[in-house]
């Protein structure tokens, strides 16, 4: 009030005067309405001024406020660690520099509300460079963008309040020759107002000449010159300050054409001038410490004045680096620009524009402009967005990623069948994913989901306990987990899974319940089949008689069938985890074990035959192992299937002791055969030996007797010798025919294939040519290879030839036939002669030993020939038999098994 | 010109069969350089000049006509102790014998016998086959070296 008061004084004073109290008027207005809280100090720190804002924030009024100090009235703390933090005015003072607050501050008002506060504070110096007070500059910072809004306001209320200067103009060429000037030019300079200077020569203003060369040196050397002060003089004389604002106008090659310029008149002070001045100082310090940029530019962009806030905002160091670049603002899109002065041209101001602009240090940044063109004047403020801008293009991205998100799990949701539903406890409002609605066989159009609405479409029989399961969770906290039926409105039946959570707030209040609901209707079908095939599968197991079992990895039981548990009196159930050991005894199941541990490693199916015990009983039974593999052909377990097969191996066990006992008696047959072939050996050989040398003695004495002594004996006595001497003859014949059938049981075979042909032609050859006298027809047919022993087959045909000749004997044509018929197994040799033949009723006896059928004196013969053709054949595997009638021939067959 | 007869051996326990051999060989003059042992062990003390045959003459008949059926050490044993021995092993030995018997042969002919004749229980064929046994070891037949040798004496 004390400054209004003293700008008051002013009214009357000179135009420089005016003008700065209009500066200072610009100020206090800027300062009144900024959105910033502001108090001004003197300086010990009693507040002198505070605007509304500061009002408003720390709930003094600035009559109650002033006079006070700034602590009582700006109390702030620490945000975290609610101390007190030291006053920024002390600091000011003391340091006499400009300070920032410290972070997290909390301005507490009046009325105890607390704020979140930025603030800076800044001395207040006089000319001669004394603290004279101190301003604080401060915003609530929950309010951002109000406060934005109320700044905004304000710089358009500055805008408008802002008047012109009254600055001399003038144009010049390089000699001097003025080219225009307006009338402050001549008012400012003592020219008489009304007085075209055009083609005057400049008039030489300057105070001492050398300033002026300095002057000019600047001016050449940066193309312009801004707020240059200047001793200069009037046309009388007079001493006046000017400030001078000045830039060299060039031709297309660069030559120096004219100098443009400005300036205004400094001269005038006073005290009261000071007071405004120092004012004015406050308010700049206010304008150059906001947050907001301010600035002043021609149409051109030539910038006639910008605040602090602005460089900062930009990057420029300092004010040097802006004259030199001369440009304050580079768009990024420079239609930007373009589209800015268009707006300005067509309404006048531009408010709200966001300028995407390039800083001195080359970094991007978003500004809101609030601009106002006069003819060629811009004013305007500034204020960085950037940060804001960030933050939502990044919260752009973060709904869009969301949203995408949230579409990605429609879908997945809506293959999966699984809708998710959200029910907000606190509005009773719920809400569906689409899937959810899919599920429920209604659209987002159609129906509006509710608890209540919900639960029409919940089959009757579930409805009691879905509601249930509903408040189970609501009385516990416990998840919801509920299985039900639904009837869509088209009347189709499904079976749902619902799933779900309840949301507690910080202090437990039920907030939201959130959730899943999942169509399992395919689920249960597939779970209805299986649970179907399954017993059917459980009622083949439990009804074959065969015993199963199931084993994991580990060889525990999973499973068995009733079969089985039967057996070994333990449950179906109880059998899960259950070892061989817990089961059987300690060798069985060491044996089982060994067996299950080899299927696995083998991965072979094996087929068992293994003990048993049931009921203490131990019994047989044969087992199938085969291993169990996954869907990947990994062994996981393995499958057992037996059954008893006692009795078969009760039975094999009897017929294996029987073979035993077989055998047995077959080695012992063997060698009681053996030991009397062994006997019959040495009978014959003591035979061949023992009985023949008496016979050799009697032969040789009867001999003897007759050489020496024949003429001593009577007729009688030589045919008594001669009787003796046949009897040992025939008799050494048995003896020999007996031996040759003795060997022939005994003898060892060795088979070889024989051409029977050759055979039977040899011993026809040897008879024919024993018997020279005989005439006999030989009928020979064409014989097989056989294999046997030769030495036995010849004997076989020596015999029956033999006999052939010998019993066709009578007949006067003798005529022997000799042939083969082949049969199923064997070969029948035959041998047809038109002998004498025999009666068929003894034809039992031919074979037998010593049997005859017909007198020595008929036909001569021991009986052992066809004994020996029986034996032979009887050896080789064949049989023999014979056909004949008396008178009318014979037939003799004999076989031997074809290969 | 006088035909050189040399010492048989002869072997055989049965004093029938001895008689009626000696009786076949007497009808060719043989009978007199014929030595009758009795059995296998008297046959050996023979030939090694041991028992009652200590003091013989030295020196190796020309053939042993030996017996296989015989008390105490038989004919085959003989046989398998003459090829056994150094100085004896190349006498020649004739299988005399009642039996046919196929084991008789094989071992006979297995331990290197230089016959073997079969006596027929014909008293005829049994002359016959003895007087050509006898012609032919005991003359005909050139002995080894060393019978030769121990025979000049």
């Amino acid at each position: 009030m004390k400054i209004m008061k003293r700008s008051s004084t002013l009214k009357s004073q000179s135009k420089t005067e005016i003008a700065l109290k209009e500066s200072e008027q610009r100020y206090r207005t800027i300062m009144m309405s900024v959105g910033d809280g502001v108090i001004a100090t003197d300086s010990a720190g009693r507040v002198e001024m505070m605007n509304p804002v500061a009002e408003e924030l720390t709930g003094w009024k600035q009559e109650e406020a002033q006079g006070n100090s700034l602590e009582k009235i700006f109390q702030i703390i620490n945000e975290k660690t609610r101390q007190i933090v030291e006053n920024p005015v002390r600091r000011v003072m003391r340091e006499g520099i400009v300070v920032g607050l410290a972070n997290h501050s909390m301005l507490i008002a009046k009325n105890g509300t607390e704020y979140p506060i930025a603030d800076s504070g800044a001395p207040i110096r006089n000319e001669e460079g004394d603290i004279t007070g101190m301003v604080l500059v401060f915003r609530d910072q929950t309010q951002e963008r109000t406060s934005q809004r109320a700044l905004q306001e304000s710089e358009r209320k500055f805008r408008e309040t802002v008047t012109y200067f009254d600055e001399g103009y003038y144009s010049v060429t390089i000699d001097g020759l003025l080219l225009d000037h307006n009338q402050a030019f001549s008012r400012i300079l003592g020219f008489d107002i009304a007085k075209d200077l055009k083609g005057a020569k400049l008039p030489d203003f300057w105070q001492v000449p050398e300033d002026r060369k300095q002057y000019l040196n600047e001016l050449i050397a940066h193309g312009f010159i801004r707020n240059y002060m200047v001793n200069a003089k009037k046309i009388n004389g007079e001493k006046i300050d000017v400030m001078m604002n000045s830039h060299l106008v060039k031709d297309e090659k660069g030559g120096l054409v004219r100098i443009d310029g400005t300036f205004t008149d400094f001269t005038e002070r006073s005290q009261a001038e000071q007071l405004i001045k120092e004012s004015e100082r406050k308010y700049r310090i206010l304008v150059e410490n906001s947050l907001v940029g301010v600035f002043r530019t021609k149409v051109n962009g030539d910038v006639d004045y910008v605040n602090d806030s602005i460089l900062r905002m930009l990057e420029f160091d300092t004010r040097e680096d802006l004259l030199n670049i001369g440009a304050l603002m580079r768009y990024k899109e420079p239609k930007q620009r373009e589209e800015l002065l268009k707006a300005l041209k067509d309404s006048g101001k531009v408010e709200g524009f966001e300028a995407n602009i390039i800083t001195k240090k080359g970094n991007e940044r978003v500004f809101l402009m609030n601009v106002v063109i006069n003819g060629e004047i811009l004013d305007g403020t500034l204020i960085d967005i950037t940060q804001r801008k960030l933050a939502e293009e990044a919260l752009k991205e973060s709904e869009r990623i969301i949203s995408e998100q949230f579409e990605k799990l429609n879908e997945a949701q809506h293959i999966a069948m699984i809708g998710s539903w959200e029910w907000n406890l606190q509005t009773n409002h719920v809400w569906w994913s689409d899937e959810t609605y899919r599920i429920f066989g209604v659209t987002p159009q159609n129906f509006v989901p509710s608890f209540e609405a919900n639960g029409k479409f919940i089959h009757p029989d579930d409805v009691a306990n879905y509601g249930k399961s509903f408040e189970h969770s609501f009385q516990t906290g416990e998840p919801l987990n509920v299985e039900f039926r639904l009837v869509t409105n088209d009347g189709l039946l499904k079976h749902c899974n619902g799933k779900g959570k309840i949301i507690y707030d910080d202090s437990g209040h039920p907030i939201r319940f959130v959730g899943t609901m999942m169509d399992i209707t395919e689920r249960k079908q597939v779970d209805q089949e299986l649970r179907e095939r399954e017993a059917r599968y459980k009622t083949l197991i439990e009804n074959i008689p065969q015993k199963i079992f199931m084993k994991d990895r580990d060889y525990r039981f999973m499973s068995i069938n009733e079969n089985f548990a039967r057996d070994i009196g333990i449950s179906p159930e109880e059998i899960v985890g259950k070892l061989d050991r817990d089961l059987f005894s300690n060798e069985l199941a060491d044996k089982y074990h060994a067996d299950d541990v080899r299927i696995i490693t083998t991965g072979e199916t094996e087929e068992l035959e293994e003990k048993y015990v049931v009921d203490g009983k131990e019994t047989w039974v044969n087992t199938i192992k085969t291993p169990v593999r996954d869907d990947k052909g990994e062994i996981v377990g393995l499958l057992g299937i037996f059954w008893d097969i006692t009795a078969r191996k009760l039975a094999e066990e009897e017929i294996r002791k029987l073979n035993t006992e077989l055998e047995d008696r077959v080695v012992m047959r063997t060698a009681q055969l053996e030991a009397s072939n062994k006997e019959l050996e040495a009978f014959s050989y003591s035979v061949s030996h023992d009985l023949r040398a008496p016979l050799r003695h009697v032969s040789g004495y009867v001999e003897l007797l007759n050489k020496h002594f024949q003429s001593d004996l009577p007729e009688k006595g030589l045919h008594y010798l001669n009787s003796i001497g046949d009897s040992v003859h025939i008799m050494g014949m048995l003896i020999d025919d007996l031996l040759q059938f003795s060997r022939t049981g005994r003898m060892e075979m060795h088979q070889s294939d024989l051409d029977m042909n050759e055979i039977v032609r040899e011993v026809k050859e040897s008879l024919c040519k024993d018997n020279p006298d005989r005439k006999i027809e030989w009928v020979l047919g064409k014989l097989p290879t056989v294999n046997g022993d030769e030495a036995m087959l010849r004997l076989v045909w020596m015999n029956l030839l033999s006999n052939a000749v010998k019993f066709t004997r009578t007949r006067k044509k003798a005529r022997i036939e000799i042939g083969v018929s082949k049969e199923n197994k064997e070969l029948v040799f035959f041998v047809h002669d038109n002998g004498v033949g025999f009666d068929m009723k003894y034809a039992h006896k031919l074979f037998g030993v010593f049997q005859r059928l017909h007198s020595t004196e008929e036909f001569e013969g021991t009986g052992i020939g066809l004994a020996n053709v029986h034996r032979i054949v009887l050896r080789q595997g064949g049989r023999t038999w014979a056909e004949a009638e008396p008178d009318k021939g014979a037939v003799f067959y004999f076989s031997i098994p074809n290969k | 010109m006088m035909v050189e007869i040399r010492t048989i051996l002869f072997a055989e326990d049965n004093p029938r069969d001895v008689e009626l051999t000696l009786e076949a060989l007497g009808d060719h003059n043989l009978a007199n350089n014929v030595i009758v042992v009795r059995d296998g062990v008297e046959t050996m003390d023979y030939l090694h000049c041991e028992g009652k045959y200590k003091q013989r003459k030295p020196g190796n008949p020309a053939v042993l006509l030996l017996d296989i059926k015989m008390p105490r050490m038989d004919g085959i044993e003989v046989l398998r102790a003459i090829r056994n021995d150094n100085k004896l092993k190349m006498l020649p030995v004739v299988m005399l014998t009642s039996s046919r018997e196929e084991q008789d042969l094989i071992k006979s002919y297995e331990l290197g016998v230089n016959a073997y004749v079969v006596k027929p229980v014909d008293f005829k064929e049994f002359i016959e086959a003895v007087k050509q046994v006898g012609v032919f070891w005991a003359v005909i037949n050139e002995v080894p070296p060393v019978c030769k040798l121990s025979d000049k004496d």
